[in-house]
C-alpha cells in the first residue's frame, strides 16, 4: 500500500507552479494511536478518511459536533481539505468529483500515513481548525461507524509550511473514543437523519424522507415507520390494535425504547375533534419496545390514534 | 433543499410529530325487534399510491398497476380499491385479482372514469367476522343480521355457537360475507342489547368522501360513514345533492319495527318532507342507523366524510 504523497504526487507537481505558496499537511499513527473499529480490530486497508474541517462558528463547533447525530448535517457542514481531484486544495476543489482518501495500512497494518500538499491558503486558510473523519467502509454512505477526531494542534498550516497530523497525545475523540493507544470508531448514532440516510440517500428529496412521507405507500408515515422499526420500502402493519379482553376494549400499541430522538404516545378523543393524551399502563417491554395499554374509560364512544413527535436527543 | 429540509429537522427543538391512523369504538343501544344500522367504521387502509397504467384486461375490466407496492399475487382475496380523486372519488371498486404490483377491478376503466396517475386507496371490506368476530353477544341461532344484495334479495346470518362463526340459513360459514362502505344491515335481536362496534378489524376512522353505488328498484340501505353522531340530521348524511330533485326518495325507518317513519324528497339542494314539503333538513337521524334510499337510475350517492380535529 502506498502512502498518499505518491499517489497525489503526480498533482502536486502540477500545481506547484500556480500555488506557489501552499502548505501541506501530513497525517499519521506511526508513533502515536492507531485507529480502529469500534470493538478495537484494527482499522482495515482502504476506508474511506476524510481529512478537513467543519463549516461551523469556531467557538461553539466542536460542541456542536458532538450533538450533532446525523450524517447528512455533518455532511453539509464539512469542507474535505483533499479529496483526490487534480484541484484538490484549491478553490475549485468543491466542483469535482474525486474519491475519497483512504486508509492505506502503512507503514503497518492498522496504521495511517499520507500528506495532502499545495494546499492553497484562499481554499482553507492557514490556522483552520482540522478533523479527520473515518469511516469503516470505502464509502462513507456504505459505512455503519465512524469517527471523527481532532486536537488542538491540528490546523492547517501557514503557505510554505507544513503540520503534522499526529496520532499521539492530545487527540481528542468527538465522534468516537479514546483509550489504549486506539481511536476507536463509533456506532452511526441512531436518529431519524440516519434512518433515512440509509434507507433512502443522503441526497433524498424531502418528498421521499420528509417526516409527513409515506414512500412505500402503507399508510404509515416515515416517522412512524422509523419509530416502530418497519421497512422503509415495503408494506407493514402498525404496531397499534384494539383488543377486548375480559369485555373491555383497550388501545394496545408499541414505544421504541431505544430511539433517542421520538416521542411516542397515545391520544384519545371521544368525537374525533378534541384530542387529549390518553392514560397509558406499561404491560410488557423486550429489547427494541414497551408494550402500553389504554383502557377505555367508560362512555359511548372512544378512539385513539398514536403520536410520533421528534425532540432533540439528550 | 432535501439537504436544508433535513437539516432544519435536525436542528429544531421539538420539531414536529405524525400520527396514525384513527381507530376506535361506539356502542349502539339495539332495541328487540329489527331496526336498520350502518357501521361508521372500516378497515385499515392497507396501501395508497398512484397508478402508474390503467389499462383494460382482456374481459374489459380494469388492470390497474402500481409501482413496486410489495404486494403477493392473489392477497387481495376481500379487498377494495377506492379512487381519491376524480369522478368515482370515494367509491369502493371490488378487486377481482392481484399480482404482485397490479390490481383488477370489477370496473372497466370507462365506466368508473380511471385514468393513469390517479391515486387509490385499498382496503379489506368490512365483512361478519370482521364487524363482529365474537357474536356481538347476538343469541345464536336467534338473533341475526339481515343484509340487502345489489339484486333486492335479501341475506339472514345468524351467530353459531357452534363453530363461534357467522352462519347462513343453510349453516354455512358466512364469515366473510362482506359489508360495503355505508351499506346499512338490519339487526332482529329478541332481547334489546347494547352492540360494540369497532371490536374487531373494522375499527377505522375513514376521514376521505365517501360515494356509494344506488341500484333502481331495489331498496338501497345506507348510512353514514361516521361513528359520531352526523349532525343527527338527515342532512348530515350528505346525500342530498346525490338525489334527482322531486325523483329519488330517503325513507326513515322506526327503530324496533322498522315501519316507515317519512318519506323525504331533495328539492335540489335541501330535503323537504314528501306530502308537504316542508324543509327536513333537521330532522333528527339517530346516530348509526341507516335510511332506505330509492332511486329511479342506478347512480353514485355521496355521503359526508367525518371531520378530524388536529
Amino acid at each position: 500500500m502506498k502512502p498518499w504523497s505518491s499517489i497525489l504526487g503526480a498533482f502536486a507537481i502540477c500545481l506547484i507552479s500556480s500555488s506557489a505558496w501552499a502548505g501541506g499537511v501530513t497525517l499519521t499513527s506511526v508513533g502515536g494511536s492507531q485507529f480502529a473499529l469500534r470493538d478495537g480490530q484494527a482499522l482495515p486497508a482502504g476506508v474511506a478518511v476524510r481529512i478537513g474541517t467543519f463549516l461551523l462558528p469556531t467557538e461553539t463547533r466542536d460542541q456542536t459536533l458532538v450533538a450533532a447525530t446525523d450524517y447528512v448535517t455533518l455532511k453539509s457542514w464539512f469542507q474535505p481539505l483533499a479529496e483526490s481531484g487534480e484541484a484538490s486544495g484549491t478553490i475549485a476543489q468543491p466542483g469535482e468529483s474525486g474519491g475519497f482518501l483512504r486508509s492505506n495500512g502503512f507503514p503497518t497494518a492498522g496504521d495511517i500515513f499520507g500528506t495532502i500538499s499545495n494546499i492553497s491558503p484562499s481554499f482553507m486558510p492557514p490556522g483552520t481548525q482540522l478533523y479527520v473523519w473515518v469511516f469503516n467502509h470505502v464509502d462513507p454512505e456504505q459505512s455503519t461507524q465512524w469517527g471523527i477526531f481532532t486536537s488542538e494542534n491540528w490546523t492547517v498550516p501557514e503557505s510554505l509550511g507544513t503540520r503534522v497530523l499526529s496520532t499521539g497525545a492530545g487527540v481528542q475523540a468527538l465522534h468516537g473514543n479514546t483509550g489504549g493507544q486506539q481511536l476507536l470508531l463509533r456506532d452511526i448514532p441512531v436518529s431519524y437523519g440516519n434512518w433515512t440516510w440509509k434507507n433512502y440517500s443522503s441526497d433524498a428529496f424531502p418528498e421521499i424522507a420528509g417526516a409527513a412521507e409515506d414512500p412505500d405507500h402503507d399508510g404509515i408515515a416515515n416517522l412512524a415507520e422509523y419509530a416502530w422499526l418497519l421497512r422503509a420500502n415495503a408494506p407493514d402493519t402498525t404496531r397499534a390494535e384494539i383488543k377486548e379482553e375480559g369485555g373491555v376494549l383497550s388501545f394496545t400499541f408499541k414505544r421504541p425504547r431505544n430511539l433517542p430522538d421520538v416521542s411516542v404516545s397515545a391520544e384519545c378523543s371521544p368525537d374525533l375533534k378534541k384530542w387529549s393524551p390518553a392514560t397509558s399502563v406499561l404491560i410488557g417491554s423486550d429489547a427494541d419496545f414497551d408494550t402500553l395499554r389504554s383502557t377505555a374509560t367508560s362512555g359511548e364512544r372512544c378512539f385513539w390514534r398514536v403520536r410520533f413527535s421528534s425532540i432533540t436527543a439528550p | 433543499m432535501a439537504l436544508m429540509a433535513t437539516v432544519l429537522w435536525v436542528g429544531a427543538d421539538a420539531a414536529f410529530g405524525e400520527t396514525s391512523n384513527i381507530s376506535g369504538y361506539y356502542h349502539v343501544s339495539v332495541p328487540s325487534g329489527n331496526s336498520a344500522w350502518t357501521c361508521g367504521l372500516v378497515c385499515e387502509e392497507i396501501y395508497q399510491g398512484a397508478a402508474v397504467n390503467v389499462t383494460a384486461d382482456v374481459d374489459g375490466k380494469a388492470l390497474v398497476s402500481f409501482s413496486a407496492p410489495g404486494w403477493t399475487g392473489g392477497e387481495f382475496t376481500l379487498h377494495y380499491l377506492e379512487p381519491l380523486s376524480g369522478a368515482s372519488a370515494g367509491l369502493a371498486i371490488d378487486v377481482l385479482s392481484n399480482t404482485t404490483d397490479t390490481i383488477k377491478l370489477d370496473v372497466t376503466p370507462a365506466e368508473a372514469g380511471l385514468t393513469n396517475g390517479m391515486v387509490f386507496g385499498l382496503r379489506k371490506h368490512a365483512t361478519l367476522a370482521g364487524l363482529l368476530p365474537d357474536g356481538g353477544g347476538f343469541v345464536p341461532f336467534n338473533d341475526t343480521i339481515g343484509l340487502i344484495g345489489s339484486s333486492g334479495s335479501q341475506q339472514i346470518y345468524f351467530w353459531s355457537d357452534v363453530s363461534s362463526t357467522w352462519i347462513d340459513a343453510t349453516n354455512a360459514d358466512a364469515s366473510d360475507v362482506v359489508i360495503r362502505p355505508g351499506q346499512g344491515f338490519v339487526i332482529q335481536v329478541g332481547v334489546a342489547k347494547t352492540v360494540t362496534l369497532g371490536n374487531g378489524e373494522v375499527a377505522y376512522v375513514k376521514t376521505t368522501p365517501t360515494q356509494i353505488r344506488a341500484t333502481n328498484g331495489i331498496p338501497n340501505l345506507i348510512g353514514a360513514l361516521n361513528p359520531l353522531e352526523p349532525g343527527t340530521t338527515l342532512a348530515g348524511l350528505g346525500v342530498t345533492g346525490s338525489l334527482a330533485a322531486f325523483n329519488d326518495s330517503l325513507v326513515t325507518l322506526d327503530a324496533g319495527s322498522l315501519a316507515q317513519t317519512g318519506t323525504y324528497l331533495s328539492d335540489g339542494s335541501n330535503l323537504v318532507n314528501s306530502s308537504n314539503f316542508d324543509n327536513s333538513n333537521n330532522v333528527a337521524l339517530p346516530a348509526g342507523t341507516s335510511v332506505v334510499i330509492n332511486v329511479d337510475a342506478a347512480k353514485n350517492i355521496n355521503l359526508t366524510p367525518v371531520s378530524v380535529g388536529p
